[in-house]
């Protein structure tokens, strides 16, 4: 039984964060593409620092959310009770955070120029990250 | 003209993927368990620790695969190297080449 639970539990969180790596794949390899890493190799590097990256922020994301929603009962101070510009604060981190890692990960893969690795690693996180805020509020809109 | 017809592939991209993606049911399952209005999340249930680690596992088995596509494409050469022969590491080959004729 603790099996099927933890396999219905885990299926929960993943099937969210598998939707959000497939939708930030295109996304992001699109950009690059636009940003002249268009042989299919520079598209695998793309793809694979996100497979790096993004289950991991996705995951943390959402360890950020659970702490905050249950600040009140952890005993957290009042100032991590405002959920809107904490989790803001936590995910602008993971976002900076995420762009400097693929930034050094695709510089040492491709071996290429260091200033275009962290053009192009800025540009299509903003986009992703853009992407998704423009998600979430159209969601918003809709659910209402 | 190719900025601008960058920019506009972009700028479609972004918006098709934004339509495509906000069929209330696709959007219910993007953002759970944030979801609007943190409908995921409540206080009062109890902390999903199971889904948490079976997540942080799966997470690490993906980057796992991550981490072995980008070893994969870092033994294929460099950009540097491609941009100037066309093919990685033909320029050193052949220098090396000509290096041995010459002597």
């Amino acid at each position: 039984m603790i099996a099927g639970a933890a396999l219905v539990d885990g299926v929960v969180f993943v099937v969210p964060l598998a939707v959000g790596l497939i939708l930030t794949l295109g996304i992001e390899v699109g950009v690059a593409h636009l940003m002249g890493y268009s042989s299919s190799r520079q598209h695998v590097a793309v793809v694979a620092v996100n497979l790096i990256t993004n289950p991991f922020a996705a995951w943390l994301t959402y360890f950020t959310v659970f702490l905050f929603a249950y600040s009140a009962s952890l005993g957290l101070p009042k100032l991590f009770q405002n959920p809107w510009w904490t989790i803001g604060l936590a995910v602008a981190v993971i976002e900076i955070t995420v762009v400097i890692i693929e930034w050094l990960l695709l510089r040492w893969a491709l071996g290429s120029d260091s200033k275009r690795a962290l053009l192009v690693s800025a540009t299509m996180n903003t986009a992703s990250f853009l992407a998704g805020i423009a998600l979430y509020g159209l969601a918003s809109v809709l659910s209402r | 003209v190719k900025p601008i017809a960058r920019c506009a592939s972009f700028v479609a991209l972004v918006v098709a993927a934004v339509l495509v993606s906000t069929a209330p049911a696709f959007a219910d399952l993007i953002f759970y368990p944030i979801g609007p209005g943190n409908t995921g999340v409540s206080a009062t249930d109890p902390i999903n620790t199971i889904g948490i680690g079976v997540t942080l596992l799966v997470a690490a088995l993906v980057a796992l695969v991550g981490w072995l596509l980008l070893v994969a494409v870092h033994q294929g050469g460099s950009d540097d190297a491609e941009s100037v022969t066309g093919t990685p590491g033909s320029s050193l080959a052949s220098s090396d080449e000509q290096d041995r004729a010459s002597r």
